[in-house]
């Protein structure tokens, strides 16, 4: 177990190497000169070639890529983020204030939809061939097929503006920022978020116990005269999800990088929002830093639900796979 | 006399619905089983003889009913109680099993579950019925392991399936099946997906434990060589019909069936002469759905008559515990049990 | 056990908005009797222009909201309806010399930053030198490099700027020449206070410094709580000098560049009382905001931002530059072909055609001069008279949306039905070099700031873009050079205006820039909850943008 740990652990350093080559890359080809977006149109008239040199001197624009690329990883190493170029704040203040927003409604929506998927996949295994199982289903298909921000739009459209039940977007009423003030806001994005996430999952959890239901142990653990609740969640189910949490793995950097989406729908302002700004703004090194944190995000949970699978899954553990 | 019957099964009709067709994996199905000894359920795979283990406690999948008769359970001669009375997955029929009566499968593979250590999941069984502490449980358990013959128990007690061979698997399932001491053993198949020499040693271990606790054991099996290795008693099976029912001497040296008498020139049975050559039976099994007016062995019996083809062949005792279900025999009837 | 668990858990869920509900309604009912304008809160949009807001930053940079108005006070104020009164602030006195060159204010003597500290003349210059050195873009920026020492303060050549003292609380400005803007820039140039800075301070940093995080002003709003990048609360100032804020509390909610639907839908759920930005800058947001809120109501403010067409009189990089473009005639033919209506519909009730830089609606515009209309014959003639020989032009524009494309889509038929064949590109790359070293481009569409007659015809910023389109120094002296010298110089009204009509002629005649469209601002308010001086939506958008008095002593809530 420690040493499947620990090599997973190793394996994260080449995978952050090529994001950052991948993100710098990417961004190189990103149209648009970055200086354009300092100086609002209005105020064009201000600027004279001398001024512009400067700042493009100041800002290290004229450098080749590859420098530029290996001054600004070994500047992350030291811990310096660089400063935006749009409002010369740092970034690594900016990060600070988004980045808890988007754990927590990622987190939020993840855990929600996780256990919703599961719930109504292991609902619709049982009831199979039932309404409930039909109606699950067809929603199921609903949600697969629908975009999430259409999804978004609607609920901000119903509940937001015409039933005016649910702030229709934003993290927190002024002056109340504690988590419970919060949910009101929360709901919305978190249930977005996690639809096709949600209904995925059902659709695999529902497959998958529909199989194990069928496994002979689960015939032997009724033999033992053990409850129906008991067959189904302790044998069933939990043989079900083994193989549910490599969806789960998969699904996460989708779910991550739905916070784009979602977060600008809800004006929400998390990291998702910031890269969507940051990139209308040209402002690559916040681009850079927002995506590579993301990155790292979907590394790290994806990491946990590996160990998590693992410890769910004896033959994994002991190193038989 | 029906006392000394610990299960009784009487007219078991199970039924499957596989879509809009209707299949009648188990027919009619009757025999006995007496306190202690070992009834033997043999039959082509596919002849009903799971389905009929699986109907006595309930353990059929949701496509599958039980349409009419009984499963008579005698634990005490004070006591008879009629399984099939008893809702599927109900209480009563849950704290009989794995406590009165329990069950063996045939693929030890899969039957273990795969993310549970094999200590946990005796201890489920055990603790299940049983009000003990868990290291009651636990010491219970490494001395039933070490009975039945695994090395040592007490570092095997936290091991997982994965990492026990085929015939120490299935002896963790005789330990499941026994931890409870329970007075009836099912075993379907046991030994099936095992190599010939372990097949040895878990019908002597199953022999064994039969005798060290009394248990009645209903083995179900395709193997004449095994039937005649341990059982007291053989009820033939074909297409979902017990066709012969008898002691073990009974069936082997004296089978009337032509079915059971095919059977038997099928396999190899020790003692057999050098030149014997064995039989195929010729034919094959019909469909599970197939509805037959007569008798379903008909297509395939050498000895089929008109009669055949038009009825259903009615029981016959055709002597002491010796019943047939064909025409062949029907003058020779002791009473009529159709 | 277990159905009494899930009961319990289902009853909890079914409570939990209840309880939010509840505690609610209970407030409003306790407080119904009180004055609104103490127990409410206006919701103020704070936008952060172009970023993200994780400081307040913005205030130093640019802003586009009420937030740092109410927090940050400046020397001096204008008057929402006479702009050429002057309303005392920071400064509760001041002297302009005879010449107009040197200014002297005195700030008031117990004026104190809200950390106690007071507010010194020295802060003030502190504040200058950041503008001048800065890394940001400012308005202010041109306007003081009339103030002595500031050119070579700007060029690092010196290390203060010369013409501006110190001592205690009075402040001296001298200035080369004099300035009639001097007043109206210095009521936008927002102070801070030098001792939170440290005295190494790096002004090519200033945006990052720690100070934004919570900064200390002496508005007439104190911050009071702010969690970036979501609110800001500002309460009262009760010691602030100024007559008394009418409205306790207001809360800026940050929507950042991208949120504008955003915040529309929190202006339809009643959740945003005042949003004034760019951002809103269309007709018909607000007219939507307001269809489905009606409590809501919006004002088409008068603009001093105009879109333009500046020519390149003077040769390109590559040398496929049109030589008709020195000709005026050529010129004047372009400004006739163009659209310049269909410009304007884009923005149906907000943009109005334009026949100089100068918006209709202006007390400045030059009545005599025709409003636009677009004249193909005319154009024709004046091409004739040019003698053009068919060859193309090309067009630059800066704005790169699916609108402006469609839009120099049609520039191009619209000269093509004169004869002129044009091809249009849109300049992303590196805008500064295309536009002043390759001038690879006869026309650019562009957006200039029409109040500043000085930045329109570009006599302060030598090498800046109007250098370009102004052409040769001599033209540009003649023409608009001793004029624009008296209108920077005067302060008198009348005369500025007769300045004002003597450009927009001279600048007609000579075919350049080519002014097209103007863009009013709108602003969208919560008209059943937000009371204020009515003088707001007759002023300029002046009143808005920092430059006047806001009257907050007027502000009102009313309960709803």
């Amino acid at each position: 177990m420690l040493k499947y740990f620990f090599r997973r652990l190793l394996s994260f350093i080449p995978k952050i190497l090529i994001i950052t080559i991948l993100i710098f890359i990417g961004l190189e080809f990103v149209p648009g000169d970055p200086i354009s977006y300092l100086i609002p149109p209005e105020q064009m008239a201000f600027m004279t070639e001398e001024t512009i040199a400067n700042m493009r001197e100041n800002l290290g624009l004229n450098d080749p890529a590859y420098i530029r690329y290996f001054k600004w990883l070994g500047n992350i190493l030291k811990g310096d983020m660089g400063y935006s170029l749009i409002n010369g704040v740092k970034i690594s203040d900016i990060i600070w204030t988004r980045l808890p927003a988007t754990i927590e409604l990622t987190a939020l929506g993840f855990a929600v939809a996780t256990i919703l998927g599961l719930l109504f996949g292991f609902i619709s295994a049982l009831k199979r061939n039932t309404p409930i199982d039909y109606s699950l289903t067809a929603l199921g298909m609903v949600g697969v097929s629908i975009p999430e921000f259409f999804f978004g739009l609607s609920a901000i459209v119903v509940f937001g503006l015409t039933f005016r039940w649910l702030p229709p977007g934003g993290r927190m009423t002024p002056g109340q920022p504690g988590f419970f003030q919060r949910i009101p806001y929360l709901v919305m994005p978190v249930l977005v978020i996690g639809i096709s996430y949600t209904a995925t999952l059902m659709r695999y959890t529902r497959g998958s116990m529909l199989d194990t239901m069928n496994k002979d142990y689960v015939k032997a653990a009724r033999s033992k005269g053990l409850s129906e609740t008991r067959v189904n969640l302790v044998h069933s189910f939990r043989n079900a999800i083994i193989p549910v949490m490599i969806i789960i793995v998969n699904r996460i950097p989708i779910l991550i990088a739905g916070t784009v989406v979602i977060e600008s729908v809800f004006n929400y302002p998390g990291m998702g929002k910031l890269i969507l700004e940051s990139i209308s703004g040209s402002d690559m090194p916040v681009v850079m830093i927002a995506t590579f944190f993301i990155a790292l995000a979907v590394l790290i949970a994806s990491f946990l639900v590996d160990l998590l699978s693992a410890l769910l899954d004896p033959r994994i553990r002991f190193g038989k796979m | 006399m029906e006392k000394d019957y610990i299960l009784q099964v009487k007219n078991l009709e199970t039924r499957f619905k596989i879509g809009k067709k209707t299949v009648h994996a188990v027919n009619d199905v009757s025999f006995n089983l007496r306190r202690g000894t070992t009834l033997g359920v043999v039959g082509e795979s596919g002849c009903g003889k799971s389905v009929t283990a699986l109907s006595i406690m309930q353990l059929l999948p949701k496509a599958a009913h039980i349409e009419g008769g009984q499963v008579l359970y005698t634990p005490s001669p004070e006591q008879t109680l009629n399984l099939t009375d008893f809702k599927r997955n109900s209480k009563e029929l849950r704290s009989i099993r794995g406590k009165d009566i329990a069950m063996i499968f045939q693929d030890s593979l899969s039957s273990l579950d795969p993310v549970y250590s094999i200590g946990w999941q005796i201890m489920e069984n055990l603790r299940m019925h049983e009000k003990l502490s868990k290291k009651e449980a636990k010491e219970k358990i490494i001395r039933m392991l070490g009975e039945l013959g695994i090395p040592s128990p007490e570092d095997r007690f936290k091991s997982y399936p994965f990492e026990f061979s085929g015939g120490m698997k299935q002896r963790v399932m005789i330990a499941i099946g026994m931890i409870c001491n329970p007075n009836i053993l099912i075993a379907d198949e046991p030994t099936t997906a095992l190599d010939v020499t372990i097949q040895a040693q878990i019908l002597a271990l199953i022999k064994q434990m039969q005798q060290e606790h009394g248990t009645s054991v209903i083995l179900i099996t395709h193997n004449m060589g095994i039937v005649a290795e341990i059982c007291d008693e053989v009820a033939v099976m074909y297409m979902g019909r017990v066709v012969e029912f008898g002691s073990l001497l009974q069936i082997f040296e004296n089978p009337h069936h032509p079915y059971t008498k095919a059977l038997l020139k099928s396999v190899p049975v020790l003692g057999m002469g050098k030149d014997t050559e064995l039989e195929s039976i010729e034919g094959t099994t019909p469909d599970a759905s197939t509805v037959f007016k007569g008798c379903e062995f008909e297509p395939r019996c050498p000895f089929a008559m008109k009669k055949c083809t038009e009825e259903h062949p009615m029981v016959c005792e055709i002597e002491e515990g010796h019943e047939v279900r064909c025409w062949l025999y029907e003058e020779k009837c002791k009473d009529d049990r159709r | 056990m277990k159905k009494l668990v899930t009961v319990l858990f289902l009853c909890s869920v079914l409570l939990i908005p209840n309880l939010f509900a509840g505690g609610a309604a209970e407030a409003g009912a306790v407080k119904a009797a009180e004055d609104f304008s103490e127990t409410g809160t206006l919701n103020v949009l704070w936008y952060a222009a172009g970023g993200t807001s994780g400081s307040f930053e913005c205030v130093y940079r640019d802003y586009q909201s009420q937030v740092p108005d109410l927090l940050y006070d400046t020397l001096i104020k204008l008057d929402m309806e006479d702009t050429s009164k002057i309303v005392p602030r920071m400064a509760d006195r001041w002297e302009v010399s005879a010449d107009g060159l040197v200014y002297t204010f005195y700030i008031r003597e117990n004026l104190n930053w809200t950390d106690g500290k007071p507010v010194t003349a020295d802060d003030v210059v502190f504040s200058l030198e950041a503008q001048l050195r800065g890394y940001g873009i400012q308005n202010e920026r041109g306007s003081f490099q009339f103030i002595k020492g500031a050119q070579e303060y700007f060029d690092k050549t010196a290390n203060s700027i010369s013409g501006v003292k110190a001592e205690g609380k009075k402040l001296t400005i001298t200035l080369t020449q004099p300035y009639g803007f001097m007043m109206r820039t210095l009521a936008t140039f927002v102070p801070y206070p030098r001792h939170l800075f440290p005295a190494d301070v790096d002004y090519t940093k200033f945006g990052s410094y720690d100070y934004w995080k919570a900064p200390v002003h002496c508005g007439p709003y104190v911050l009071e709580s702010v969690t970036f990048p979501d609110y800001c609360v500002l309460v009262r100032n009760d010691s602030w000098y100024g007559p008394r804020p009418g409205i306790k509390r207001v809360t800026g909610i940050s929507f950042d560049a991208g949120g504008t639907d955003a915040a529309v839908a929190a202006m339809i759920a009643g959740r945003l009382d005042l949003a004034h930005s760019n951002a809103f800058n269309d007709v018909n947001i607000a007219s939507n905001v307001v269809k489905q809120n009606p409590d809501y109501a919006y004002n088409a403010f008068f603009s001093p931002y105009y879109r333009l067409f500046t020519t390149n009189l003077t040769g390109s990089a590559d040398g496929k530059w049109n030589k008709f473009m020195a000709n005026a005639d050529f010129r004047k033919a372009i400004n006739l072909a163009i659209d310049k209506e269909a410009f304007a519909s884009y923005f149906p009730g907000q943009a109005v055609a334009l026949s100089t830089a100068v918006n209709p609606g202006d007390p400045l515009y030059d009545k005599s001069i025709p409003l636009f209309k677009r004249d193909v014959e005319a154009a024709k003639a004046l091409l004739k008279k040019a003698g053009y020989d068919g060859s193309p032009i090309r067009i630059a524009y800066y704005y790169n949306d699916q609108m402006h494309n469609d839009l120099m889509d049609l520039t191009v038929q619209n000269l093509a039905e004169i004869g002129i064949p044009a091809e249009s590109r849109v300049v992303i790359q590196d805008i500064y070099a295309a536009i002043y070293e390759q001038k690879n481009w006869d026309i650019c569409y562009a957006g200039a700031n029409q109040l500043s007659g000085v930045e329109n015809y570009g006599v302060v910023n030598p090498g800046t873009i109007y250098d370009v389109y102004l052409g040769n120094e001599a033209v540009r002296e003649e023409l608009f050079g001793k004029y624009l010298k008296e209108v920077s110089a005067t302060s008198d009204p009348a005369r500025l205006k007769e300045l004002a009509i003597l450009l927009q002629q001279n600048s007609l005649n000579y075919g350049s820039p080519i002014p097209v469209i103007s863009m009013n601002k709108m602003m969208i308010y919560n008209d059943a909850k937000w009371d204020f001086d009515p003088a707001w939506l007759k002023a300029s958008d002046l009143a808005i943008y920092r430059t006047c008095d806001l009257r907050l002593e007027t502000w009102k809530l009313n309960k709803k």
